[in-house]
């Protein structure tokens, strides 16, 4: 809302409609209380305590010692590391590539802008699982890749970095995640007015000094939007490392799931669920912060 | 007189369309210059031909004596002022001014002095902390146009830089230009559709009409001497007359003579003649007129300065005639019969 609106909306009638409006968003509300907040503090609260591990009755409340185990055990400290570090790289990459892939639909086709944007949502018609699968076939110390370089007689034994491992993890969520990412950063950069391209470069500005001053500024909040969409799903991944990570390149996500679902200690996991929210929220807010979120949509 | 910018047999299609046709003018140093036509005539391609967006089909450009082919628009000594504006939402005020002086590396203290002195030249000093979207139409017109102004270019274009603003404000801003500029003293090219605009502010004026030039002038020149049908009418508007010429007058089938000044004629053949709508005076008994003619008023707008009628001839032609109110002697109403006159030096001969 900008200060001209702001002041509109003292008067009683716009007040009005803004309680309508509320009245509006209040179902959602509940809803969203109710699958998300609930769920949420029942892992919270089990986080702080202890369960025995067969007959899951509490043996002790409030406890830290869940967190411990985190915080105490190199292993699982080393995992978070390298989660952290993977959903870094994975955003960056994922982020950069569909900022490339936009920009260049955005600006350099003339003809057919949507039809090709569309084509790059075709790998979706695939479910996520078929993806997954048919990268586990490619990647792999003898997976099709390596196979076929080895019998062209590229490389005489197989390239270690193409096996299961963190970098097979980072290759394959870029992948699939980039192409979902062109939507948001096209529909900003798409939204600039040309004429403001064009004022930059009477100014005296070069194309790459207008991209810098102009172009990239304005298509931040398709960035901010496309780092969220990668950012919080990938830090909470499981699958892909579960298909493609081997030994080396298991991430956080994993070791939740095996104290859930493998070990059922509840109590562990929901620590380390906890972690990994906190992360995000942290990750979000820093973010939030930093463009100016608010000021930044308030602009354009 | 040194030349600023020079368009020499400028063409430009965009595959079919014509937009520019065989365009050649030349604008003065600080001249107040103004491309003047109709929607469509092509007056913001010549513009952006001038700034470099466009490239000229054929023919060629100078700016201050050297050929632009060539050269991008970043790195010519103009500065245009977008029919849209084009302020930068992302900045404020101040570092929308100051954009093209931190481009050019100018000493942060010198940008602080020279966006200072700017915004006191358009009178909004204390502005520079402002968002652009809390500017009213007329201050984002201002700091549109001072935000080219600070690169001190050797031309300044403007399209259509009142186009979007009520009648008052417009009014306003034209008194404002016209001092901007003297007090800068830059060349000035200004895209207009608007007559009054264009007759108000400038030195000289070209006329456009379908990609052509069809007449070059001053205000005075292009406003009394039209040098076309196109140019009489477009410029305020105007009654013509057709008819044969005989010694000193004119004979227009069922209305009569109409005496035309000496030498202002040709041969005997078809003449056309253009009489303006204020220099018509209408009455109950006119005196002291070179032509006098009935009729009977068909219409009436009250205007405030003045009264528009539409007056039916003898000759069944309706002539526009606009009366100033000062000094006038009643409204006459629709249907009255009254006397339409003029002299013979206010009716131009056109062909
Ligand atoms: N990029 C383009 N492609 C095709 N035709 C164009 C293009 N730009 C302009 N034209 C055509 O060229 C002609 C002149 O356009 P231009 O924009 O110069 O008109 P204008 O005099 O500025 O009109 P207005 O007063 O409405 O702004 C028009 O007929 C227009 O349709
Ligand atoms: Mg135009």
């Amino acid at each position: 809302m900008n200060p001209r609106e702001k002041e509109a909306s003292q008067s009683p009638k716009t007040k009005k409609i803004e309680l309508r409006g509320i009245l509006l968003v209040v179902p959602t509300y509940l809803w969203l209380i109710v699958t998300f907040l609930i769920p949420v503090i029942s892992v919270l609260m089990l986080s702080f305590a202890e369960l025995h591990p067969v007959t899951k009755n509490i043996v002790s409340f409030p406890t830290m010692n869940n967190y411990l185990t985190l915080f105490t055990n190199l292993d699982y400290v080393v995992v978070l590391l390298r989660t952290l570090l993977l959903t870094v790289a994975v955003t960056i990459s994922s982020v950069g590539l569909a900022y490339a892939v936009a920009y260049f639909i955005t600006f350099k086709i003339l003809k057919n802008k949507y039809t090709i944007l569309l084509a790059f949502q075709a790998p979706y018609i695939a479910s996520y699982m078929m993806v997954l699968l048919a990268w586990r076939l490619l990647l792999g110390r003898s997976g099709v890749i390596n196979s076929l370089l080895m019998s062209m007689g590229l490389t005489s034994g197989p390239i270690e970095l193409l096996g299961y491992n963190a970098f097979s993890v980072w290759l394959v969520l870029t992948a699939t995640w980039f192409p979902w990412l062109i939507l948001p950063i096209f529909v900003s950069l798409e939204k600039i007015d040309r004429s403001l391209l064009e004022a930059s470069q009477d100014l005296g500005a070069s194309p790459f000094t207008t991209f810098l001053k102009v172009t990239f500024p304005l298509s931040l909040p398709g960035v901010f939007v496309a780092i969220l969409f990668v950012f919080i799903p990938t830090i909470g991944e499981f699958v892909a490392p579960a298909v493609v990570g081997g030994t080396t390149g298991l991430m956080f996500g994993n070791l939740i799931y095996d104290f859930f679902l493998k070990g059922f200690r509840w109590d562990i996991g929901s620590a380390f669920a906890v972690c990994l929210l906190c992360i995000v929220i942290l990750a979000v807010l820093v973010l939030f912060r930093k463009i100016g979120f608010e000021k930044l949509m308030e602009s354009l | 007189m040194k030349i600023d910018v020079e368009l020499k047999n400028v063409t430009k299609k965009y595959g079919e369309i014509v937009a520019v046709d065989d365009v050649s003018f030349a604008v003065e140093r600080g001249q107040f210059f103004s491309l003047l036509g109709p929607s469509g005539c092509g007056k913001t391609t010549t513009l952006r031909m001038i700034s470099g967006f466009e490239t000229p089909t054929e023919g060629e450009i100078f700016i201050e004596g050297k050929p632009m082919t060539n050269v991008p628009p970043f790195k010519r000594p103009t500065n245009l002022v977008f029919q849209n504006l084009a302020l930068f939402p992302h900045m404020n005020v101040f570092d929308n001014i100051a954009f093209g002086l931190r481009i050019k590396k100018v000493p942060e203290n010198e940008i602080q002095k020279r966006v200072k002195e700017m915004l006191e030249l358009v009178r909004l000093p204390g502005y520079e902390k402002r968002k652009i979207s809390q500017l009213s139409g007329g201050e984002k017109q201002r700091i549109a146009i001072v935000r080219a102004l600070v690169n001190r270019p050797a031309v300044l274009l403007l399209d259509e830089p009142l186009g979007p603003l009520d009648l008052k404000l417009r009014e306003e801003m034209i008194v404002e230009l016209k001092r901007i500029k003297r007090e800068v003293g830059t060349t000035f090219i200004y895209v207009t559709h608007d007559q009054g605009e264009a007759l108000t502010m400038s030195d000289k004026i070209v006329v456009m009409n379908k990609g052509k030039v069809v007449q070059i002038g001053t205000p005075m020149e292009i406003y009394e001497k039209p040098k076309s049908k196109f140019v009489a009418d477009f410029i305020g508007g105007t009654n013509f007359f057709e008819g044969k010429y005989t010694d000193g007058a004119v004979e227009v089938d069922g209305l009569g003579k109409i005496s035309i000044e000496s030498g202002a004629h040709v041969s005997k053949k078809t003449l056309l003649l253009s009489v303006k709508p204020e220099k018509i005076c209408i009455g109950k008994k006119l005196k002291k007129v070179d032509n006098i003619f009935d009729g009977k008023v068909t219409e009436s707008f009250y205007q405030g300065r003045a009264i528009t009628y539409k007056v039916l001839l003898e000759n069944d032609s309706l002539i526009t005639v606009v009366a100033p109110s000062y000094g006038m002697e009643r409204v006459f109403g629709i249907g009255e019969k009254v006397k339409v006159g003029w002299n013979k030096e206010d009716a131009r001969v056109i062909t």
